[in-house]
């Protein structure tokens, strides 16, 4: 099987260039990287779009859609964006471009799908409650030596491993 | 391969050691400028009310804190609940600058009126302390609102004039013991010889210390 | 000095132009480091592959000595620096749940749009449903608020909780995470090499 693709790049290497990017952001922007922010920014345009009045009555959404600016005007939704742009961007010059749907030979794609989505309700929800995900809070709360970082880092790697015998099925 | 990864761990634990012995240093600047604070001093912003006061002890919200400007005796008469007695000559001392400091939103200073207390603001305010504000009428205002609040009359009429008299009767009950009543009128007498002085030192000319 | 926008130097338009590069260059690292597969990403908690610890640690420890150095060298001013506020309940209890969607899903927000980038398709209903999680938890908020702002610490550092200066923490820090570089070396090493 012919495998076009090159390689991935060494981890300490990408672990150093995400880093500059990182204290990039820090330096030019005064923040770290974020992610569960982007959607949240979608969710609060589509409440102002469709049904602001009775979205006003939620004091969370209150707090977004009270100001005169689209919700969309938001750093982590157009730093996403560019996210986006640069996962196309790095697969294309690496050959992955592909559409695919990854699952352990364990389990079917129905399956898959499923827990897919399921993995993505509990981690938006939690990472909203707790004010960031694993981009936001853990790493970019790591670099700037918060304590919430650390501890959010700590809960989700420590949540994952107490979870990870449980759905052993999923992936090994 | 070994041999880099060794060199390059040894690298970043030198570096970790030199950041240990790096001396901290703060960068931020230490005076407003004068257009941007005297903007901030038109701005009516720095004000809050003894109502929005009491809601915020009463809830026991617990990112604020109030700072007493008056002198220890005074304050050890009577303060408000909670409140951290830092007298007028005292702001620009340590024990401030490590209040401040603190992450808390909202340092609201006050003293028997609005002068004194207005006055240590717009020094704080330069020295580049944000989240200072000031009680409008300070204790005097106090009194009147909230340990004895007055009725409104005919000519306040409306919804907000109603529930405002009645949260200040809740809180009148709330924060009125036996003494406080008393003590209060009383340092309302010695406000009228207090509030007419002018601050005494210029703080302008004095150096703030050198903080880390 | 930096931060160029709290400083004035930039203006928030310009802010959101570099917000965008800046995620160019987040996506662009992490889709070269294999985070655009799930598969890779949950090695980590099955001992076969810890390129996320290791990206992980070696990124937030890039981070947090460059500002370090540049605070030091006066080129930031470190205290214009968002830190993030620290309400302790929520942070571990979203972590955790955050940690069991990790190991259903198989990513975090971050990776899953990465992912989603290259045409996986599980990191698209893995969007799908942080939005859905998410919705959930505005929708819940009224009923949970007290919990969400519970035990308020401010912007509290970790050196300062712990009661120890910076420097010491770092040097900490940064020792205890070679010793795991290391060991984790060993481990996989005795592991049948997969490339996903």
């Amino acid at each position: 099987m012919e495998d076009k693709s090159k390689k991935y790049m060494r981890p300490y290497m990408a672990g150093f260039l995400l880093g500059l990017v990182l204290l990039a952001s820090f330096y030019i922007s005064g923040r770290g990287l974020g992610a569960s922010g982007a959607m949240k920014a979608v969710i609060m345009e589509g409440a102002d779009k469709v049904a602001q009045s009775s979205a006003m009555e939620n004091p969370f959404y209150y707090k977004y859609l009270s100001r005169d600016q689209s919700p969309l005007r938001s750093w982590v939704f157009i730093e996403v964006l560019g996210v986006l742009i640069g996962g196309i961007l790095s697969g294309a010059l690496a050959g992955r471009l592909k559409f695919k749907l990854e699952h352990s030979p364990k389990i079917t794609s129905r399956t898959r799908i499923f827990a897919a989505i399921a993995g993505g309700i509990f981690f938006g929800f939690g990472a909203q409650l707790a004010k960031g995900c694993t981009s936001g809070a853990a790493l970019s709360g790591m670099a700037n030596l918060s304590l919430a970082g650390f501890v959010t880092m700590l809960s989700i790697f420590g949540g994952a491993y107490i979870f990870a015998w449980f759905g052993r099925k999923l992936w090994i | 391969m070994r041999t880099r990864y060794i060199i390059l761990s040894v690298l970043v634990i030198v570096l970790g050691f030199i950041a240990f012995i790096l001396p901290e240093k703060d960068n931020s600047q230490k005076e407003l400028q004068p257009e941007l604070l005297h903007k901030a001093m038109i701005q009516q912003t720095r004000f809050i009310t003894t109502d929005e006061v009491a809601h915020l002890i009463i809830s026991e919200d617990p990112s604020f804190r109030l700072i007493d400007i008056r002198p220890e005796k005074d304050f050890n008469i009577f303060h408000l609940k909670r409140a951290i007695n830092i007298d007028v000559k005292d702001i620009l001392s340590a024990k401030m600058k490590k209040n401040l400091k603190e992450s808390f939103k909202k340092n609201i200073l006050y003293g028997y009126g609005t002068v004194k207390a207005d006055q240590c603001w717009v020094i704080l305010k330069r020295m580049g302390y944000k989240n200072v504000f000031v009680l409008k009428g300070g204790l005097n205002a106090w009194w009147e609102t909230i340990l004895n609040p007055t009725i409104p009359d005919g000519l306040e009429t409306g919804q907000a004039v109603l529930e405002q008299y009645n949260f200040r009767l809740a809180a009148k009950e709330y924060f009125s013991s036996k003494g406080d009543s008393i003590v209060v009128e009383k340092a309302r007498m010695e406000l009228q010889s207090n509030e007419g002085e002018t601050t005494g030192g210029t703080s302008d000319t004095e150096t703030p210390e050198e903080g880390c | 000095m930096g931060p160029l926008l709290a400083q004035g130097i930039i203006s928030p338009e310009w802010n959101y132009f570099f917000a965008f590069i800046i995620g160019i260059g987040f996506g662009f690292v992490l889709e070269q480091a294999g985070f655009s597969t799930s598969r890779k990403l949950v090695g980590l908690f099955y001992g076969y592959d810890f390129v996320v610890f290791r990206v992980f640690f070696t990124a937030a420890i890039t981070a947090m000595l460059g500002l370090i150095f540049f605070n030091y060298f006066g080129w930031i001013d470190i205290t214009k620096i968002l830190v993030n506020t620290t309400y302790m309940p929520s942070a571990i209890v979203g972590g955790l749940i955050m940690g069991a969607g990790f190991i259903l899903g198989g990513f975090c927000p971050g990776t899953s749009v990465c992912a989603a980038a290259i045409g996986k398709i599980d990191a698209m209903f893995f969007i799908a449903g942080v939005f859905i999680g998410e919705f959930i938890l505005f929708q819940l908020y009224p009923v949970l608020e007290k919990f969400y702002h519970a035990d308020y610490q401010g912007k509290i550092k970790v050196y300062e909780s712990l009661g120890m200066k910076q420097g010491l923490f770092v040097i900490l820090l940064i020792i205890v995470a070679v010793g795991a570089f290391i060991v984790t070396t060993w481990i996989e090493s005795k592991q049948k090499k997969v490339e996903y």
